[in-house]
């Protein structure tokens, strides 16, 4: 059995081969022996060549959280190619939502030039005011969301051109 | 007397109300809204009624609904926990010409307390220090003088407000028009009302408050000092007490202006007196008072050995405080970190989603209040805090190396939380001097990230396994986690804890 992990930019390769009680397990060229003592929801314990390991883990779709001590680690089942050139593929222009919201106040319009750093819309989330500013100098070219809209996170708002 | 009590809150501090009532053997109803309905507390109490959808203002802030819902269960007093409807003055009073015992002062102290300019004028009147300030209500012109005579940097601060909310530092006279409406488009937001006032802003200040406690029998005490000094955006994240910035004498004084502040609007029940306390020179001054429970009350119980909010239900009940003053003292010592689901390397932006698994530390002196476990989500209606870890020792070093391995033991998978920043403010060398004050986190953590840890073979040994025992174990469409929700038959689980265990 093979998993390909995401991390960061590079591919992990996990292999597993079950054997008797054991498993054999290599990530990249590096092979242990394991046994699997315990699983339960959202923990394993297991021993990794005579060491004795707590995790504790979850998943969301692709995502794979896995906390040993203080510290979470995040990664992803690894995706194929073309989704990957798709997610790349957003815009350097565009401004996303850095939050799930509602659009409060747009002070720009389109066609408009924008100077570095002005505020060009207003969110809202949890009684908090967020200001989205022009991150350089440049003119508005659409605007893609409306006031009083309720947004996603990572939901594009504004594209700049110029 | 007191029977039944209604909780007007949710999460965590609803959570700690049950947990008081049921020590006194009193019966509780929870309300809730949509968003609310597989809430901790909705199976905690003992009923619990619908009073409308997720958003606040048509839910937890319709207090007629709630007055309702009391009547309709039978209750006999209300609780209203931190937030929402605790500082209404109104409610309050609606409680009361409802014939319900409200758990918490009296209406007339709450509308005075409220309007923090008039709450200035009243302390001062009592002999308490306060800060240079204008009360606004003028024109551009008046706020634009006023501000010049106060000197910059100064804040424009919420009349009706509180929590930093509505709340804007101005640092030179050309940003003051846009500071003032963007704080009064908030206070209105926030408070229902977009009046908005000045006051001279401390830069390297400490933000101490004293907890006070009064009863119907003329008797008004402090419980000490809370230390609240570190903060972002305004929000404390870490308190503690007793305050290492504190000598007994200075605390004495404080303590005293504390009371006369309480005295002065004939306060009854739990409340917070706010200072702050100029580093250069050791004056402090009046801010405001909280006329509620607050967040950061458990430290207070720790040290004090005081449960405040069964106390606050035996006062409301019209009995007299068991202690005085010189019965008082400080044991010990308390840290609260308060653990939130936002990004400190992202300017704090709150974080939504569904927590996937969260497993608290345990041990001697670990308390955790929350109203939240594996499986509920964080929304953008309510405040993204997912709880509260106080921790007590035998002095302050002892606290804080507790505190330390505590968040170490903290697990929090699927959402983006705080946990790992408080553990480096924590072990930040002005913490850990008890020198830090409101700017620390802003001066020193501004550009502060998480620590890029390259991930182990472990993680993905632990990774790989799971995916592999859960799906090929498992019948086709069922999964050991509670990933998005979607899966919870407990059976599934069971058998597959039995099928993957090492035979």
């Amino acid at each position: 059995m093979e998993y390909r992990y995401q991390v960061g930019d590079e591919i992990k390769v996990v292999r597993i081969e079950r054997n008797g009680d054991d498993y054999q397990i290599t990530v990249g060229e590096h092979a242990c022996t394991v046994q699997v003592d315990r699983l339960s929801p959202g923990e394993l314990r297991f021993t990794r060549d005579g060491q004795p390991r707590l995790a504790y883990l979850a998943s969301d779709g692709p995502r794979r959280y896995v906390a040993f001590d203080a510290t979470v680690y995040t990664f992803s089942q690894a995706e194929s190619a073309s989704h990957r050139r798709r997610a790349a593929g957003t815009a350097e222009n565009a401004l996303a939502a850095t939050m799930h919201g509602q659009v409060v106040k747009i002070l720009v319009s389109e066609g408009d030039r924008v100077t570095h750093g002005q505020p060009l819309m207003l969110l809202e989330a949890m009684k908090m005011e967020i200001r989205i500013t022009a991150p350089r100098d440049g003119r508005v070219a659409r605007i893609l969301c409306s006031e009083g809209q309720i947004v996603e996170r990572g939901q594009t708002l504004i594209e700049l051109a110029g | 007397m007191i029977h039944k009590v209604l909780i007007a809150n949710r999460g965590e501090v609803a959570v700690r109300i049950i947990r008081a009532c049921r020590e006194l053997g009193l019966s509780t109803v929870q309300v809730y809204s949509e968003a609310d309905a597989h809430s901790i507390p909705v199976y905690m109490a003992d009923q619990a009624v619908l009073i409308g959808p997720p958003p606040p203002a048509e839910s937890y802030l319709r207090g007629e609904s709630i007055v309702e819902a009391a009547l309709a269960t039978g209750c006999d007093a209300v609780h209203p926990g931190f937030g929402f409807l605790s500082e209404n003055a109104d409610f309050a009073a609606a409680v009361q010409a409802a014939g319900l015992t409200f758990i918490g002062p009296d209406p007339a102290a709450i509308r005075t307390m409220g309007l923090k300019t008039e709450a200035l004028a009243l302390v001062r009147a009592a002999g308490v220090p306060t800060l240079p300030g204008y009360a606004g209500g003028g024109t551009d012109d008046d706020y634009r003088h006023a501000a010049s005579q106060i000197g910059y940097p100064l804040l424009v601060k919420a009349t009706a407000g509180g929590g930093g909310k509505g709340m804007r530092i101005v640092r030179a006279e050309n940003d003051l028009p846009e500071a003032i409406q963007a704080a009064q488009r908030e206070a209105e937001k926030a408070f229902g009302d977009s009046r908005v006032f000045l006051e001279k802003y401390i830069e390297n200040a400490r933000h101490i408050e004293f907890q006070v406690f009064a009863d119907r029998h003329g008797n008004t005490v402090h419980l000490f000092e809370r230390e609240c000094s570190i903060q972002r955006r305004h929000q404390k994240i870490i308190e503690e007490t007793p305050s290492p910035y504190l000598d007994a004498e200075l605390r004495a004084r404080m303590g005293t202006a504390a009371v006369s502040a309480a005295q002065a609007v004939n306060y009854v029940n739990a409340g917070t007196i706010e200072f702050i306390v100029d580093m250069r020179d050791g004056r402090f001054y009046f801010l405001e008072m909280n006329t509620r429970l607050q967040v950061e009350h458990p430290v207070t119980e720790l040290v004090t050995g005081i449960d405040l909010v069964k106390l606050q239900i035996r006062v409301a009940n019209g009995e007299a405080l068991p202690f005085r003053q010189p019965d008082l003292t400080q044991r010990g010592h308390a840290v609260e970190c308060r653990v939130y689901a936002e990004d400190p390397s992202n300017g704090f932006l709150p974080a939504t989603g569904r927590i996937l698994r969260i497993v608290e530390p345990h041990g001697p002196g670990i308390r955790v209040d929350t109203g939240v476990g594996t499986g509920d989500e964080i929304t953008i209606h309510y405040d993204p805090m997912i709880a509260k870890l106080i921790v007590y020792g035998q002095d302050r070093a002892d606290a804080l190396r507790r505190m330390d391995a505590a968040l170490g033991q903290y697990v929090i998978l699927g959402l983006t939380n705080n946990l790992r920043f408080l553990r480096d403010v924590i072990r930040h060398p002005d913490f850990q001097r008890g020198t830090a004050t409101t700017a620390l986190v802003e001066r020193e953590f501004a550009a502060w990230q998480p620590p890029a840890d390259p991930v182990p073979d472990d993680a993905l040994i632990a990774a790989a396994l799971f995916d592999s025992l859960t799906t090929q174990t498992l019948a086709p469409g069922s999964t050991l986690m509670p990933a998005t929700g979607d899966s919870h038959d407990p059976w599934a689980r069971a058998d597959a804890f039995r099928l993957g265990e090492r035979r």
